[in-house]
């Protein structure tokens, strides 16, 4: 799917409003957080340059932060997202390679494909920013478990947002 | 040359990389510096505004549970009025400062964090209003936190729910005193500290603050005892206590001031001074 940056601002506008109005109060059991602006980082443009991407992912990160007080936590983990997922998406790359109309979600490449590229980048993710947030050695057992329970939250709910909003038009 | 340009060209994308991550854990790391973060202080004000419209949604939702919470304790202030109506005619010679030493500034908890390890919130209410740096904040139940940075129309809080907030307790049964402590478990949970082994201490007994380090006022409910354990090797008792302001319930805060917390201060300075 060719994006302009219009409709790229457009769809970052409505995940951020998702999340802060949303997401930010939801923490099941105490320990479980979704963060469902990821999906916007996951469903870029296959094709997008990967210095466009970091800088992409380094300021959606910030403008999270900025909304959640949470000063480089989701600017860290973001940019670390970002600058994996072309690594991720060439070692992934399926017999016949990329079509640039594509967008990286299972309506494309199948449930395996998506499975291993939107859970091991939302779990290095959450890994950086749990570890960020919590910052400390002592409370590493917490660090696991809150990235393991909010990495399938997240993946739920991202999931869920393709669903509804990721139909491929024929 | 030529190489070394060819090498960092060929790297740009890593090079991007690593200076952008350094520059968000710059911004992790100075957050202990968290008051003085400007930041923060543009921050509060954005996202304050954006949860004042979201606040005003959810709040129609929650009215009556509100209502009901404010008309009870309503009642119970009223009641205290009556029973310090006689007494104040006595103590009318004392300066105001003393007389009224401790000013209540009604807030709204508008934005609010429990899901952290160190948790924060915002008062719709700021400097305008007459909220400054390290007043104490209680709702009806009891303590909720202190400011740390206000804005002209909001201000931030540490919560309770933060490790690094240290309330000074006193048991209210036997006047034992502790510190609180939250140990980032259990958001309806938190430890007394420094409770020596061979003191009294039940389940059920009552934790208020003892007012010695001038946030909180004396006597405002912190928690009750929930669980006494004693620690193998441990000089202090594990207690446990179950808090009363409950962070999902109530939005409806007092900042509390203290006319006297400079001139207390000033006087205690003496001891740090020696030091």
């Amino acid at each position: 799917m060719k994006a302009s940056p219009f409709a790229l601002s457009i769809r970052f506008v409505l995940i951020l409003m998702t999340q802060i109005f949303f997401f930010k109060d939801i923490a099941i059991a105490g320990t479980t957080s979704g963060f469902i602006y990821v999906w916007f980082l996951l469903t870029l443009p296959i094709d997008m340059a990967p210095m466009t991407g970091l800088f992409l992912g380094f300021f959606s990160g910030l403008a999270v932060d900025f909304f959640m007080q949470t000063p480089g936590i989701h600017a860290g983990a973001s940019t670390l997202l970002m600058a994996l997922r072309p690594s991720l998406l060439k070692a992934l790359t399926p017999r016949g390679g990329y079509d640039p109309n594509q967008q990286p979600t299972f309506f494309f490449f199948g449930w395996p494909w998506y499975l291993t590229f939107s859970i091991s980048l939302i779990l290095v993710h959450h890994l950086l920013a749990f570890s960020l947030e919590i910052f400390s050695m002592e409370f590493s057992g917490l660090i696991v478990i809150k990235t393991l329970t909010s990495t399938l939250f997240t993946w739920v709910c991202i999931t869920t947002v393709i669903l509804l909003t990721g139909m491929p038009r024929r | 040359m030529n190489k070394l340009f060819l090498f960092f060209s060929r790297n740009r994308v890593l090079f991007a990389f690593i200076l952008l991550e350094i520059c968000s854990f710059w911004l992790v790391v100075n957050k202990n510096s968290y008051q003085n973060a400007s930041f923060f202080l543009v921050s509060i004000e954005w996202s304050g505004r954006v949860e004042n419209v979201k606040n005003s949604i959810l709040q129609t939702l929650s009215l009556k549970d509100q209502n009901e919470k404010l008309m009870t304790e309503n009642a119970r202030l009223k009641e205290s009025l009556q029973n310090l109506q006689p007494k104040m005619g006595i103590r009318s010679d004392l300066p105001p400062e003393v007389l009224n030493r401790y000013y209540y500034v009604p807030a709204e908890v508008i934005n609010q964090t429990t899901e952290r390890m160190s948790n924060y919130l915002t008062l719709n209410k700021g400097r305008k209003d007459g909220i400054s740096e390290n007043m104490g904040i209680i709702s009806s139940s009891g303590v909720v936190g202190k400011v740390i940075n206000a804005s002209s129309n909001f201000s931030l809080g540490l919560s309770i729910l933060n490790p690094s907030f240290y309330i000074a307790s006193k048991l209210s049964r036997t006047g034992i005193q502790g510190s609180a402590k939250w140990d980032g478990q259990n958001i309806y949970k938190s430890k007394l500290l420094y409770v020596p082994m061979n003191l009294d201490v039940r389940v059920g007994d009552s934790i208020v603050t003892s007012g010695f380090n001038s946030v909180f006022p004396a006597g405002v409910p912190v928690g009750i005892v929930s669980d006494v354990n004693v620690q193998e090797g441990d000089a202090f008792l594990d207690i446990t206590f179950i808090l009363f302001h409950d962070f999902k319930k109530t939005s409806a805060v007092y900042s509390v001031g203290d006319r006297l917390k400079v001139e207390k201060d000033t006087l205690e300075q003496i001891i740090v001074a020696e030091q």
